[in-house]
Formats: structure tokens, sequence, C-alpha cells
């Protein structure tokens, strides 16, 4: 792992090296591997029968450390990349805006689209808060486009995950993958589809763009057999991540990167017990959603006291809020609630609060919400599987893979979790979170 | 029935048309719908349109309704060339028209119903709202004034009989100051008994001096209340008499198709008719 | 006619008068027209009369396997998961009065919320700037609908599906690319965050009852919609156009301008929604509300509105949300196992469905 950001330590150095810290999602211009690759070694030839690299054939200069640099030249160019990456944010979002008013409703709004114009050219200048907004956030915004630090072939590598649209945690995997991507020069597919039949069918597809590289999750493992092991069959190197641990391997993936679901309850468990509490509730968002399922039962396994699950509508969050309601004030003797996914915490917090109960409130997974939650003492702690790290390593793993057929665990799996997280910690999370990396 | 038959009072063709058609036209595409039909609609008095299906009445009455644009002839109202550009247009130039089977909203009230599209209103400001009192009040009346005897307005106007839905749209035309009615097929799914009592309606509102124009392929009913006949024929008109020229047996035979009725007979005749033995049980 | 539905400030109409005159599909009950028996026909031809028994039903119901359901605490939060149902599924029963589906209604709720969110975000206005722009562009929205099906004469069906899935794109993709999360960022600490939050996610404590700002807002708008559907013109030509649209064009009801109307009706109520779920929790989730708006429409329909249009009431979708809103948290008060939960909503839904037929083919028997 290469952040610890437990310890002080790893504090001190992060906040005096944030400016070249790795960015928020935007990978690198493709320019800057050019312009700012350094000098090359004398070998110079880089690997095109990459799938089963021999020995002998590293050439070119490569950082690994691309995520802290600390070179003063490096420094220098994260400084003058932030400004571009700067601008360019600020142009896309400019076009967005217009766009959101005209785009959804075109062709009979114009009049809308002009009162809307109207509306923020008086009132954005007249009525702008002082506070909070994209103005805070810029000002606290430092972040460096990490361009490629190697100089190997362009490869492909695919992402495959079993995420449902929209999710926090995916989210997150996806930008680690990226900030990976960018850093080894690879081109980064991601797809996803929560159906397992339609997963299947998103790795069949990258099988057939003949990728360099397959990250897939196996949450449905079954379904996934036939097209993983056709994609090795296939020679495609396969890393899985976050689900399927015990049968990764089978499969003939080379590693598996991630925190067994089960593992993480069993730790939210003895976190609970450590605090003594006695009747857990378990709010899983998602019905029949196998990894929550692992959570709760892992939360069951080791936790003394006993276990409710509550299954609500997660695309709904005021349902969330009244069902959690409703279970808080039927049950009075619920003096934990556990909350599966890092949207629904605060949801958790603020029923708690309504049901006048006094359950304290845990979570798994992290956000910008449930740091700040963590800090203002409103969740007890929170239980991070490090999402990034997921993605990031798995396209680190298949570029080190193709570049130097190492491989990390020897096939063993290879735990990004599960790390409990208290209000102690919040306060160094909290710019990660902000920026959607944590 | 016979109270309408004796009639005779309107006095057919005296002075000014309400509304004339010269030479209308219209195509949907390719296909020409409709082609230089002339017709005349007089105050207190009854044009019956005839013809058989697909013979172009229904192109007619949107042309006349304002539903449709003519694209060849003249419409001309009260003597003056007019271009109609919608329902509403032709509603507030006094034409009024009842469609067969949508004449009215079945699940609504009868008072909505008579009131949809012009109704009065009370209040003001934010209270200002539909008057009700006076809406379920006027109904009645101008239903009582038609000779309709309709106990409860509140009932779906769905729950009426076929021909009690006719006259309510009738008397509707009739109390909105419509000039010109134009009614569709109003007696096409309707028993000989409703007919009669639709048809004296028709003959009531010609009495209050409006001009009807009476669309059927019926030429029992229309010989019964009309004054000039326009026969229709795969878009072309096929005859246009006045009710003293024509007999009902000619215009029942030139309505049912005269020549190729005659042609079908024979081939009818020809088929041997099948032996049956009388089923006698 | 959305000039009605748009502005609150109207008084809230009487419901007695203005119940009894409503478009009705029965035919009044035969008889000596007692005044027991008038009234008995008026009642039984009520499109929510169904939907009524069946909320009572299910209300004894959970009261008595429930201990906790009574509780006044417990009310409030039922009644909380009702109107966030309510608001939206009053505006849709007009629609389907009118004669027309809006499936997007669903995410147009999380779209009104993202616009909200990320507009005051990103150019750091004020968070009722925010507001304001989420209006236009959430009634822009709902005019595109409108416009688009009066003017291709498509179903209603077809189109909303294409809205639907187009706005569920938009919304994670531009989420994604503006905030650079699949979530907006927390506007918590904005200015004129407090004050919006009073008009659109706070509460009033009563004793143990606590009375959410949406409660008031579902009742306002039903009653606004009550009072333009049984009131106004426009209440008139909504059934028109939904019963019989030829006919209502013939005698001069504007067909068009009703429907877009109805469509501007349902995006300003998602609005109101959209503003509530950024308000209440500070940030939104780009993926929700997909779903939704089958619960409005199954609300409506238990309400008594018929799916063909024409019928039906803006009191009968306000008690179609209250069922939906004492089932889903009648289920966790009485502990049951919550593998069955879908099961149970399903069979509930059509249990009301089927005693509101039932009822109105009695009512027709008494002819």
């Amino acid at each position: 792992m290469p952040v610890e950001p437990r310890g002080p330590e790893a504090r001190q150095r992060r906040s005096g090296s944030h400016r070249t810290s790795p960015p928020l999602n935007a990978p690198a211009p493709a320019g800057a591997v050019l312009t700012q690759v350094p000098a090359r070694g004398p070998g110079g030839g880089y690997l095109t029968g990459r799938r089963r690299p021999s020995s002998g054939r590293a050439g070119g200069q490569i950082r690994t450390e691309g995520q802290e640099p600390v070179a003063g030249v490096k420094w220098f160019r994260g400084r003058a990349n932030s400004r571009r990456t700067q601008s360019t944010r600020t142009h896309s979002r400019r076009t967005h805006t217009g766009g959101a008013g005209g785009g959804s409703g075109r062709p009979g709004g114009r009049r809308s689209a002009v009162l809307a114009v109207g509306l923020v050219l008086t009132l954005a200048l007249s009525a702008c808060s002082s506070t909070g907004g994209k103005r805070a956030e810029e000002e606290r915004a430092r972040g460096a486009a990490g361009p490629a630090a190697v100089d190997t072939p362009r490869w492909k590598i695919a992402m495959v995950t079993h995420s449902g649209e929209g999710d926090t945690f995916w989210d997150i995997v996806r930008s680690g993958a990226e900030q990976a991507a960018a850093k080894d020069n690879i081109e980064f597919l991601y797809s996803h589809d929560k159906e397992a039949g339609k997963q299947a069918q998103l790795v069949q597809a990258a099988i057939d763009q003949g990728v360099d590289g397959l990250v897939v999750t196996l949450a449905k493992p079954d379904a996934m057999k036939a097209v993983v092991e056709k994609a090795v069959r296939a020679g495609i190197p396969v890393v899985t991540i976050n689900s399927g641990q015990d049968r990764s391997k089978d499969y003939g993936a080379l590693a598996h990167i991630g925190q067994d679901e089960v593992t993480a309850g069993e730790a939210v468990g003895e976190e609970l017990n450590e605090r003594g509490l006695t009747k857990a509730l378990c709010v899983l968002h998602e019905q029949g959603n196998v990894g929550h399922e692992e959570r709760c039962r892992g939360v069951r396994a080791t936790f003394d006291g006993t276990v409710d699950n509550l299954y609500v509508d997660g695309t709904n969050m005021p349902a969330v809020e009244s069902s959690l309601e409703a279970k808080l004030q039927s049950d009075e003797k619920v003096d934990s609630v556990v909350t599966l996914g890092a949207p629904f915490a605060a949801t958790a917090v603020k029923a708690a609060k309504q049901a006048g109960s006094k359950a304290q409130v845990s979570t798994f997974d992290l956000n910008a919400q449930v740091v700040r939650a963590l800090k203002d003492g409103e969740l007890t702690f929170a239980v991070d599987q490090q999402p990034y790290l997921q993605g990031y390593q798995a396209v680190d793993l298949l570029w080190l893979y193709n570049y130097n057929a190492t491989m990390l665990g020897g096939g063993q799996p290879v735990l990004t979790g599960p790390q409990v997280l208290t209000g102690d910690d919040a306060e160094a999370l909290e710019e990660y979170t902000r920026r959607g990396t944590r | 029935m016979t109270d309408t038959t004796t009639r005779e009072t309107a006095p057919p063709g005296a002075g000014e048309p309400l509304l004339g058609l010269v030479d209308v036209g219209k195509s949907y595409g390719n296909v020409a719908a409709l082609r230089n039909v002339s017709l005349d609609v007089h105050a207190g008095s009854v044009t019956c349109v005839l013809g058989d299906n697909g013979a172009g009445k229904s192109t007619l009455i949107k042309i006349i309704a304002g539903l449709h644009r003519h694209d060849t002839g003249r419409y001309l109202l009260d003597g003056e060339e007019t271009v109609l550009h919608s329902p509403r247009e032709a509603l507030d130039r006094g034409i009024a028209t009842v469609y067969q089977d949508l004449a009215v909203v079945p699940l609504m009230p009868v008072w909505r119903n008579f009131f949809l599209g012009s109704e009065p209103h009370t209040g003001r400001g934010p209270l200002r709202r539909l008057d009700v009192a006076t809406m379920r009040r006027t109904t009645r009346e101008a239903l009582a004034r038609m000779g309709i005897d309709l106990p409860d307005v509140d009932r779906p106007i769905g729950t009426l009989s076929g021909g009690q839905r006719q006259c309510v749209a009738i008397a509707r035309a009739v109390h909105f100051g419509a000039r010109i009615l134009v009614l569709d097929e109003p007696t096409a799914a309707l028993g000989v008994k409703q007919s009669g009592v639709v048809l004296r309606y028709v003959a009531a509102a010609r009495d209050q001096g409006l001009g009807v124009v009476l669309i059927t392929h019926n030429p029992h009913h229309a010989h019964l209340v009309g004054d000039r006949f326009v026969l229709l024929k795969r878009g072309t008109m096929a005859g246009s008499h006045r009710k003293g020229d024509i007999t009902l047996d000619a215009l029942t035979h030139e309505m049912a198709g005269g020549g190729e009725l005659e042609q079908l007979g024979h081939e009818l005749a020809r088929t041997p008719a099948p032996t049956r033995s009388p089923a006698a049980s | 006619m959305s000039d009605t539905r748009t502005s609150d400030s109207q008084p809230p109409p009487t419901e007695g008068p203005a119940a009894d005159d409503a478009p009705t599909a029965e035919p009044p009950a035969a008889g000596p027209p007692g005044r027991a028996g008038e009234l008995a026909r008026r009642l039984f031809t009520r499109p929510e009369l169904g939907a009524l028994v069946g909320a009572v039903a299910v209300f004894v119901f959970f009261a008595l396997s429930a201990e906790s359901f009574l509780r006044p605490g417990s009310l409030s939060t039922v009644l909380y998961a009702s109107s966030t149902i309510g608001i939206v599924a009053v505006a849709v029963a007009l629609l389907m009065i009118g004669g027309e589906f809006d499936l997007s209604a669903g995410v147009l709720v999380t779209s009104s919320a993202l616009v909200s969110s990320m507009f005051s975000y990103q150019m750091t206005a004020n968070v009722w700037v925010g507001v304001g722009v989420s209006l236009l562009v959430t009634l822009a929205v709902g005019l595109f609908n409108g416009w688009l099906l009066t003017r291709t004469g498509l179903p209603s069906f077809i189109i909303t599906l294409g809205t639907f899935l187009m706005l569920t794109g938009l919304n994670l993709g531009l989420t994604k690319l503006i905030a650079g999360t699949v979530s907006t960022k927390s506007i918590a600490d904005m200015e004129g965050f407090s004050a919006a939050r009073a008009v659109f996610a706070s509460q009033l404590d009563l004793g143990g009852f606590t009375l959410r700002v949406t409660v008031l807002w579902w009742l306002a708008l039903v009653a606004v919609a009550t009072w333009v559907l049984l009131r106004t013109r426009a209440g008139n030509w909504i059934f028109a156009v939904g019963g019989n649209k030829d006919a209502a064009r013939a005698v001069g009801v504007p067909v068009r301008g009703t429907k877009i109307g109805l469509y501007l009706g349902v995006a300003f109520c998602a609005w109101v929604l959209g503003q509530h779920l950024l308000f209440s929790y500070d940030v939104v989730q780009s993926g929700e509300g997909v779903g939704n708006e089958l619960i409005y429409i199954a609300a409506a329909v238990i309400g008594g509105c018929l799916l063909t249009g024409g019928y039906g009431s803006a009191a009968g979708a306000a008690i179609g949300a209250l069922i939906f809103g004492i089932v889903s948290k009648g289920i966790v008060y009485a502990e049951w196992d919550p593998n069955w939960f879908k099961f149970f909503l399903g069979a509930m839904l059509l249990l009301a469905a089927l005693l509101n037929a039932w009822i109105r083919k009695r009512a027709e028997a008494t002819r």
C-alpha cells in the first residue's frame, strides 16, 4: 500500500506535498506524455509482445512512485499542470451549464433558457454565496494532473464491475484505476452492469476488443466463470477485485485485490462489541445483493448482541429515512445502526434523531459526508475497504505484469481493508474524500 | 315522426345563404378525398349531404367545421370568402358541429359537457371559479326549451341513450348561438324511435332559424327533414336537388348506387339459391 | 392552467361542496331520491371511495398487528413517507385524468435536486438562485415532454420513457462531469441554505407528533389540484381531454395547452420534492429516483384514476399515497420478515385495485 493514512508522519507528509497529490479524475493530457517524460534509458525499446514478457526487456525510466513525488522538479511540474487542469475544468463546467438549461428542454424552452441566463447573469452576480460552493473548493483544490511516468506502449486495460448506476463507491474505484492508468500510459476502459448476465457480456466485449489486461469483479462468481476463463484462455491477464476472493484463483485470475465482505463485517462486529452495544440494525439498501448479505453476516458472526436486518429502497432516500425511523420507533432496544453504504449514513443519523433513538450509527465505506459526520461525532466509526486502492492497484499490477511479469500476492488475495476509521482520523481524510479519492 | 313529415315551413333557397361551398376540394397527399363539391346552407332550412361510406362526407364535415382547410374552391361565410383555422374559430363564427361518435365526453356530467369549452366564471382573482349553479340551471333550462326532459343533469352523459346524447349536443349548439348546425350522422347508430326523437330536434333547431347541415347515408331520414340534397360519391358530387325536385324513391335509388345496384341485382339473381329443406321441427 | 397550480397562495377549497360535482362514471342510484339515498349515491360514485376503504383497512390492520404503529411519532413517520410519494402523485393523477402518462417523474425529482445543488455550488451562488434555476430547468423538461407529445402525437408512454432514460443518463453523466463524483457536494454551508431548508425540509414538533413541511406541501398541492379539477375551466378541460380528446377539441378546448400544462404541473411537483431531497440531505445521489415513477402511477390508480383517462381525483391519489406510506412502514412496525416486503406491497396494491373495481361495479349495479 503506497499510502498509509494513519499515523502522524503520513499526515504531515501529505499536507506538506498536497500540491502535487494525484489528480482528481482528469487523466493527463496526451501531450504531457511526450513533453514531460524524462530521458529514456539506453535500452529504449518497449515491450510489444506483451502478454508474456521475458526478462531483460526493461527499458525507459520508470517511476512507480508517481503518487508521492518528492523531487523539486516534479513539484514544479505539478503546479504548472494544475493551472492547466484548472482552466480546462472551468471551461467544461461553463459549457455544461448552458447545456443543462437548453439540453433537456431545448426545443420548447427557449424562453426558459433566456430567463435562466438572465437569472444567472443578474442573480449570480448579486446573490453570490460568500460561504461554501465551488469557489471555496477551488481555494482548496490544488490537485495536479499526473502525467504518464513511463514510456511503455499504450496498453489497453478494461475494468468491468457489477456497480449500479451512480454508485459512490465504484466511482472511487474508477478514480483510482484512472489515476494508475494515467501514470502507466494505459488506455483505460470502464464499464459496469449490476446484472451478472450483462456484466458477463461486457467482459466478452472487452475480450473482443483485444484488451491487454482485464480487471473484473466477481459479485456473482458462477455467472462470470465462463467468460473469465475465456479471457484467461485468450491470453489476457486477469485481476479480480472487490468480490470473489475464494473463486478468483480457480478461474485463472492472477491476483485478487479487495476486501472480503465477511471480514469487513466481522471487523464491524468487533468494534460494536468494544463499545458495549447489544442490539444492532444492519441496513441493507439493495435487496438481493450478495455483498450486502455477507457484510451483515460478518457483523452477526462476531457481534455478541443480536443483529436485525432492515431492507430499504436505496434509490429513494426519503423512504430510507422513514423506514429507518419506523424501525427505530418500533424497536427501542436497537442501540446501533450499521449502514452498508456511505450515502445512507447521514440519513441514518437523521432518522435516529427523528425517532428520538439513542442508537449509535456506523457505516461501511467513506464519503465526504461520512467524514464530516465522523468529525462531528455523529458517526461512531466507519469501515473502509479503500476502494481507490482496488482500482489503482489492479491497473498498476496489470501494467507491472505486462512489463515485468511480476504479480503481487503470489496468487493469494491482497486485502485492501478493513480499515476502521474514527473521528480521530477524520481531519486527515477530509481532503481526500472531498475530491473523491477516498 | 308524422309531425316532422307534414311540416313544410322553411322557404328553401330564400335570401343569401349563410354558408356556401363553391367547387371545394381537398387532398391528403396524393389522394383526392374531395373534388368540386358545392353546397348552400340557408337559415331555417336543412341541407342534407348523402353518401356511402368513403364518399367524402367526413372530409366535407371537417372542412365546414374548421378542422381541415380546403385546398381548392371557395368557402363562403355570409357571402364572404373565409378561411377557418380551427374548430374554435368556426365556433366563434357560429358554426357548431355535432359529431356522431365524439359529440360528448361520456364520463363527464351532462352540465359539464353542456358548457365544455365555454364555461362561465364567477368571482375574481384567485377566487375566480366556475359558476356551477348557473351552469346546472342553464343546462336544465336549455334542454327544457328544446323539449328535452332530463331529471338529473349530474348524470354522466355516457349513461344517456344515444339519441339523448345527440339531443344534448344539439341543444348546446342552439344555446351557444350557433347559426349553422352541422350534424354528422346523428341517426346512424340509433333505432327507429330514437332516430325520430333526434330528427324532431333537428326540425326544432331549424325552426329556431338555424341553418342545418345533416350528413347521413339514410335517404329516408334525409327526405323527412331535408330541403336540399347533395349527393356525394367517391369524393365528387353526384347530384344536387331541391326537395320538390326529387322523390324519396328517386333519392333512395340514387343513394343506393343507381345502376350499380341493378347490376348487383343481376349478379345475385344468377346465383342459384341453396336448396334447403324446411326444417320443420 | 399551470398558473393555478404554480401559485400555492390560493386558499384551499372546501372539500364538502366541491366533492359532489366531480365527473362520475356511475349512473345515479335508482329508487326514490331520498336524502340518505342521495348521499349514498354521491358517496358511491366518488372515484376515491375504494381507496378510502382500502386505506382504512390497512390502517386498522397495522394498528392491530403492530403495537408501535399508533404512537404519534410513528404516525408522523407514516405521514412523512406518504407525503414524499403524494406530492408528485397528485400531479401524476391529474395527468392521468388528462389521459397521459409520465414515466420521467421519478428521475425528474432527482434531476431537479441535482440542478439546484450543482448550480448553487458551481456558481458559488446563494442557494435560492439554484432553486430558481432548478425550477426553470425542471419546468423546461415538463414543457419538452408536453410539447413533444402534442407535436408528434406519439404515445406519452414512449415519449416519457425516452425522457426517463435520457434524464437518468444526464443525471449520472453531468453530475460526474461537473461535480467529479456521482453525488453532489454538500451545500449546507452556503448562504440561503437554512431559509431554503425551512421552506422545503423543516419540521414542527407538536408533542410527540412531528409535522414535516412536506406534509403541508402535500396537503396544499392536493387542495389546489382539487380546486383546479372541480372549480376551474382548466379542470373541466382536463377531464375532457382525458375522456374524449376529439370531442374536447371539437368544442374548442385547447387540448395541446391543457396537456402541456399538465406536464408542467408534474414538473412543478417534481421540483418541490427535488428541493426537499436536496435541503433534507445536503447532497444528492445522482442515481436516485429510478422506479419511483411507477409508485406515483400506482398511487394514482389505487386512488381511483382510470388508466385510460377521464376519471379520477386528486384526493384519491393522496389516499393512494397514504396507502403506500402505511403499508411500507407498517411492515417495518410489524417487524415482519423483510424478504416478503415487496410481495406484500404488490398484494396490497392488487387488493386495493380490486376493491376499487368492485365498488365501481356495485355502484353501477345500483342503477
